[in-house]
């Protein structure tokens, strides 16, 4: 018998959807930092207001204070609690929205997620371990990939799947948009880059994505713009390019329209498929010689409507007769 | 005979039954090997063992929330390591007993509610049953699925000082603890794994599974394969580590109030393909907070309507509302002429004497002996509005006695019990504790009891309470083949 579980809590995969969302920024966040802390090791000192300040920008975050030294903005982003984007808030957020959601998870995943939220409320209270960004960042990133396995090997691949690699999806895909966005300027200025400044600001770039290793067995080690913006725009196979992104995320309402069998979500699947046909048919050095901000901030248009049209759809429709599906246990 | 080791002797035997020693401080046959195994064992291996269990319930999340700064610390129950252990022939009589009970315990709801026998035939007034805070006269001539009123019970035992296994309470609300019960036993497996082996111990791992079939049993309308959630309060409960438990185990829906439907008296969860059907509700949720409709009209937590699509038969609740009268501190009192009256055998696991403050004579001899008995509220569960007579102050017993005074039918008393003593590691040693136990029992097609319980440990020395808010921990709990 072909036995598939019956459809999931609309609650449930809102939780598990924002869960893989906080996961993926507290991911990201991590690394961007690691990658600018490590930049800074071969730059100025005074260089680094203007550096802190764009990798906020990357974030799209604004911290209260004016204070763009590098002790206040790490520890800001790393362990603020009152500051809804740092690491220690994404993590703790992730691991609510898991706690509330157990049964739909795997018991090592939820043991996981859980360990990794402790070890953080330690590092909270530990000064000495604060003063140890290095490894802190490094810890979260690899308690993450260590989620990513046990998600690989123990999870379903029903709705429940689906909505976690959307979350992860949408999450991937406006961090790299904000990263091209933030760098816009830059892509239309800079030519060949072949200084050392240059070299080591698109090495940044592409490390921020964890890109540079990908990229070079794309294009070898000649850093060209336009082909830096092309790989984390457009390239089909890498993981974290804009455009893989919206693929995936294309992929899993459409999963989660098969295995419901009927169509719900028509307007998000629409909305996914259109963005991805548009960006198949960019052509790099046309956006080089345009509005390449424009065509960017379409980018997290769509990704923001499909992310309501997935809501609508699946999670905040009306509770109404009209909603019974009759069978349906 | 040998000298008792080095780590027992802080171990005092008083008047209460000693699980572990007989009298003349010789170990018990069922607990020779681990009594020897103890001994061999090194202090700092202990603390490790303590440690890595600890750590166990902390990865995993099994904890509860204290607010005491403004975040919240996540803290575990205490687990002490050393298990329980109850005997086949032990167990044998508590499984009889608690099996007749449970029957002539669902006989009497189902009296109660419709033509009331048991008040014509003048065995238990029926002033005493509808003055119960927890009787809900909702629920009179409503029937219930197979006339199952109470499909889990979690009763609270505990061991007189002659040995005789006795019932302090009946718990047929939402009794709570059995996720402790499991996760005790694979806590024990992780870090005792030889000694767990040693001995020939009955499985419970299948209790979430026995849970779902009596569950499912409840379905109506002919429905193959009835849809089956759990209804939590939410993640704030204190139990809801064992909702998500449960629920898990049993591969079912937990559901809050928010995520439920009543149309056309039937009911409905939110999913993301739209409104699906419920069947059956194993509801951890309080009656007064279930229907705000029917009982508290300021509860967000339930669900409006439900009791409406409950009585018209579109949906199961285990159990079924109104069930609390039978827990009640003062019909406890009747349990055993209960017993009688509906099956005519005598009740095989005996009632701790209790006496109904209603009646003026057991009142004025409370009163007067106060500082020998333990009264408690007839409708308070978790050790709360309870007086422990010898260990009270005397201010403490004044006040009762006019609380008393107040509201007799609110009260009962009984003698001060030794509750039995086992076994615990405390502070670097094995000092003896008092424990109760309270072994859950599913009323399905069938009854069925896991062989085991959830043994309860007051690890305060000399306390008789052994509840978790009141420092309270607990302990695996072993019975042999």
């Amino acid at each position: 018998m072909n036995q598939t579980s019956s459809p999931m809590l609309s609650r449930v995969a809102d939780s598990l959807y924002w869960m893989s969302r906080y996961i993926e920024r507290a991911e990201h966040t991590s690394r961007l930092i690691d990658v600018n802390l490590k930049q800074m090791l071969d730059e100025s000192p005074e260089m680094s207001g203007v550096r802190w300040s764009r990798v906020l920008s990357c974030l799209r975050t604004d911290p209260p204070k004016e204070d763009r030294t590098t002790a206040a903005v790490v520890t800001w982003m790393m362990f603020d609690l009152t500051n809804p984007d740092s690491i220690a808030t994404c993590v703790a957020v992730a691991r609510e929205n898991a706690r509330q959601i157990r049964e739909a998870l795997s018991a090592d995943f939820w043991e996981n997620i859980n360990r990794l939220h402790l070890y953080v409320r330690q590092v909270l209270q530990d000064p000495a371990q604060r003063r140890e960004p290095h490894e802190f960042l490094r810890r979260i990133r690899i308690d993450i990939h260590v989620l990513h396995g046990i998600e690989d090997s123990t999870l379903v691949r029903s709705e429940g799947w689906n909505f976690i690699q959307a979350g992860k999806a949408v999450e991937r895909a406006a961090a790299t948009t904000a990263l091209l966005a933030e760098h816009a300027q830059e892509f239309l200025d800079m030519d060949m880059g072949g200084d050392a400044d240059g070299f080591l600001h698109w090495v940044s770039v592409l490390r921020s994505c964890t890109a540079f290793e990908a990229y070079i067995k794309t294009y070898t080690a000649e850093l060209h713009p336009g082909r830096v913006l092309e790989f984390l725009l457009l390239n089909p196979q890498f993981p974290r390019s804009v455009s893989f992104c919206l693929s995936t995320l294309h992929d899993c309402i459409q999963g989660i329209e098969v295995e419901h069998g009927f169509p719900r979500a028509a307007q998000a699947v629409k909305l996914a498929r259109r963005l991805v046909s548009l960006l198949e048919f960019w052509d790099i050095d046309e956006l080089m010689g345009g509005d390449l901000r424009t065509h960017l901030s379409e980018v997290e248009s769509f990704c923001g409507r499909i992310h309501s049209a997935i809501e609508e759809a699946y999670i905040f429709y009306p509770s109404a007769p009209t909603e019974i599906r009759e069978g349906l246990r | 005979m040998k000298p008792i080791p080095e780590i027992f002797s802080k171990y005092r035997l008083g008047q209460a039954y000693d699980e572990l020693f007989q009298p003349d401080m010789t170990p018990r046959p069922q607990y020779q090997q681990i009594f020897h195994r103890i001994a061999d064992m090194p202090r700092d291996v202990w603390h490790q063992r303590q440690e890595q269990a600890d750590l166990m319930f902390l990865n995993q999340g099994i904890t509860f929330t204290v607010y005491s700064s403004n975040e919240g610390t996540e803290k575990i129950f205490p687990y002490d390591l050393l298990p329980r252990i109850i005997t086949a022939g032990e167990w044998a009589g508590i499984e009889k007993g608690l099996e007749q009970r449970i029957v002539a315990l669902n006989l009497f709801l189902k009296d109660i509610y419709h033509e009331g026998k048991i008040f014509k035939d003048g065995i238990v007034p029926r002033d005493m049953v509808e003055s119960c805070p927890h009787f809900r006269p909702e629920m009179k001539g409503v029937r219930v699925p197979r006339d199952v009123y109470v499909s889990i019970t979690g009763s609270d035992l505990i061991r007189l000082p002659d040995g005789q296994f006795a019932v302090l309470e009946d718990n047929l609300r939402v009794p709570s603890g059995v996720s402790y019960m499991l996760t005790n036993r694979q806590v024990m497996k992780h870090v005792f794994p030889v000694l767990f082996g040693s001995y020939d111990v009955r499985p419970i791992d299948h209790y979430p599974q026995e849970l779902l079939v009596a569950l499912k049993s409840l379905g109506q309308g002919g429905i193959e394969d009835p849809s089956v959630a759990l209804l939590t309060p939410g993640v704030y409960n204190s139990a809801y580590f064992e909702h998500t438990f449960l629920a898990r185990q049993m591969g079912i829906s937990l559901v809050e109030g928010r995520d439920l439907v009543v149309y056309n008296k039937k009911v409905y969860k939110r999913t993301t393909a739209g409104l699906a059907r419920v069947d059956v509700i194993y509801r951890r949720i309080d009656d007064d907070f279930l229907d705000p409709q029917i009982f508290r009209p300021d509860s967000i937590l339930g669900v409006p309507g439900i009791f409406e699509a409950f009585t018209a038969g579109n949906v199961a609740l285990a159990n079924a509302p109104g069930t609390g009268v039978a827990d009640d501190k003062a019909i406890y009192a009747y349990v055993p002429r209960i017993i009688k009256y509906y099956l005519g055998e005598d009740p095989i696991l005996p009632n701790v004497e209790t006496h109904i403050l209603a009646e003026e004579k057991a009142r004025e001899m409370v009163l007067k002996n106060l500082d020998k008995m333990v009264v408690k509220a007839v409708g308070e569960s978790g050790g709360y509005g309870m007086l422990i007579g010898p260990h009270a102050t005397q201010e403490q017993r004044d006040a009762f006695r006019v609380k008393i005074l107040e509201n007799p039918r609110n009260y009962i008393g009984q003698p001060t019990i030794q509750l039995s003593q086992a076994p615990a590691f405390v502070d670097g040693s094995i000092e003896g504790r008092h424990v109760d136990l309270r072994p859950y029992i599913l009323f399905g097609k069938k009854v069925s009891i896991v062989p085991g319980g959830l043994t309860r440990v007051a690890l305060r020395r000399g306390s008789l309470v052994v509840n978790s808010s009141q420092g309270g921990g607990s302990k695996d709990t072993w019975v042999l083949y």
